[in-house]
């Protein structure tokens, strides 16, 4: 009989032990994995329709795929360790949104006599992209990436941010923005996911609004103005080509 | 195009020793052969954009083409040192008689002044005199810089203008968000085109044109779902750009 009591015992204490180690671990979110455009933390505040979940989970395989190609084997198994660090262990704060790790030497200016056409050093010279969500800044620093690989993610980087443009809605979208502003609970680096992107302790982040690329330079709009009226004052020439468009849409570089 | 340079403060007063080109990719053939020679991506083709410092002749390079200034410098502040010091070999006094720096088009020129975030002037019809006056405006201090121009050689020309009267000869314009239409702010006749009164309209148009604040992918996502599609006048080359204008088909 005390045999029994004393199992039926352990046995309801073993169960309470079990339900709140369960809802211990459901109140610590999961660390972000590898190709997670929404951090934990994020997701956990919003409300999507299921078509939207189907959505997000869609774009997440692709980006991870993506990302599988870019990065090399011992990147990938990087990453998996970054993204998995407790909170307080996450190194050097995230960069605001347009500040990256480019490290580049001083300009190279050819001087006098030498000419020649130069290769291409790094990402494109596109137009603002906001923070980074793909992979946040506390990994890519770590893990050496080359230009190319650079320039990839930074590809991707744009073309998730117009994927998941295209799933939120506007309010979904500012809810997004004003959540990674924030942060997790506990601020960068607590508990539930990646660190703010795109910001770093103290600061304000940058409101990732559009500017105009060079007000306050006069063009000259066409090739044959420009250089007459190069030839005719022997001022060096500025030159630059970019097309007034993006992705096909006009009215931004 | 890396906008954080060339809007720098330092970057635009060092421009001022300069010769300043922008030309428009994927507009015209002569120009794309001109780029092509220059400087080609890793596709071995024309790409969004490019950048350089060249001498007078057009021909030697000062800076080594790239993609943009962000390739080869590393801020605005790099870059106007370069310029500034490149500039002491050349003549850097300002010469009257630039001519006025129009877009080849006013279609062109529309979509040019929303991405510039500026108002467009159109010259409309030919008077040389009006022009002779808008061009000194538009290098003086008070307005270099500010706006996009243009000249409309026929009626035609304004079709996406709304509220251009019959006898206007100077037109100040608001460009809608992507460039595709405009929509006249002032406009001027001949019989009112005195230079004061064309100081007047172009002020007055800097003020009252407001164009939206919203940020890259705001745009790009509401362009998309408007169906605001930009056709070239040559084949786009750049892989990237391709790829992104793909939602098209």
């Amino acid at each position: 009989m005390q045999k029994r009591l004393f199992l039926a015992l352990a046995l309801v204490l073993g169960s309470v032990v079990l339900c709140s180690l369960a809802a211990e671990a459901q109140q610590r979110p999961r660390p972000p994995e590898l190709g997670q455009v929404l951090p934990p933390f994020v997701r956990s505040e919003m409300k999507f329709t299921s078509k939207q979940r189907q959505q997000i989970i869609d774009l997440e395989k692709e980006v991870k795929e993506k990302l599988l190609k870019i990065l090399t084997a011992e990147q990938r198994q990087k990453v998996t360790t970054l993204l998995r660090q407790p909170p307080g262990k996450m190194g050097k704060p995230p960069m605001p949104p347009g500040e990256g790790g480019k490290d580049k030497g001083p300009g190279k200016d050819m001087g006098p006599g030498k000419d020649g056409p130069g290769k291409d050093k790094g990402p494109g010279g596109k137009p603002p992209k906001g923070p980074p969500i793909v992979l946040p800044p506390f990994v890519t620093e770590k893990l050496n990436l080359t230009d190319t690989q650079k320039r990839d993610i930074d590809d991707l980087d744009r073309s998730t941010m117009m994927d998941l443009r295209q799933i939120l809605t506007d309010d979904q979208w500012k809810q997004m923005h004003e959540l990674m502003r924030k942060g997790p609970q506990g601020g960068p680096g607590g508990p539930g996911g990646r660190p703010n992107p795109g910001s770093r302790p103290g600061s304000r982040p940058s409101p990732g609004a559009y500017k105009p690329a060079s007000q306050g330079i006069q063009w000259f709009a066409t090739l044959d103005s420009g250089l007459r009226e190069a030839q005719r004052t022997g001022k060096p020439i500025l030159l630059l080509s970019a097309a007034p468009h993006c992705g096909g849409v006009p009215g931004i570089w | 195009m890396d906008g954080s340079f060339l809007s720098q403060q330092e970057v635009v007063t060092a421009s001022r020793s300069f010769v300043c080109i922008r030309l428009l990719t994927y507009e015209n053939e002569a120009e794309n052969r001109f780029l092509k020679a220059l400087w080609v991506g890793r596709s071995r083709e024309v790409e969004n954009t490019t950048f350089a410092i060249l001498g007078p002749d057009g021909k030697k390079v000062l800076v080594k083409p790239s993609r943009s200034p962000g390739h080869t410098f590393e801020d605005g502040r790099e870059l106007a040192a370069t310029m500034k010091r490149l500039a002491r070999s050349y003549a850097s006094d300002q010469k009257p008689g630039s001519p006025l720096p129009t877009v080849a088009s006013v279609r062109l020129a529309l979509d040019v002044a929303a991405c510039d975030r500026q108002p467009l002037i159109v010259l409309n019809g030919s008077n040389p005199r009006l022009a002779a006056k808008l061009e000194t405006l538009a290098w003086s201090n008070d307005f270099i810089g500010k706006f996009i121009y243009s000249r409309a050689a026929s009626h035609m020309d304004l079709a996406k203008i709304s509220g251009v009267e019959k006898d206007a000869v100077l037109l100040v314009i608001a460009p809608d968000r992507f460039g595709q239409s405009g929509k006249v702010l002032l406009q001027l006749d001949s019989s009112n085109a005195s230079t004061a009164a064309i100081v007047t309209a172009l002020n007055r148009g800097r003020t009252m044109y407001v164009p939206k604040d919203e940020t890259y992918y705001d745009h790009v996502f509401a362009g998309r779902q408007k169906g605001a599609f930009w056709e070239t006048a040559i084949p786009v080359t750049d892989p990237m750009e391709l790829q992104a204008r793909s939602w098209k088909k």
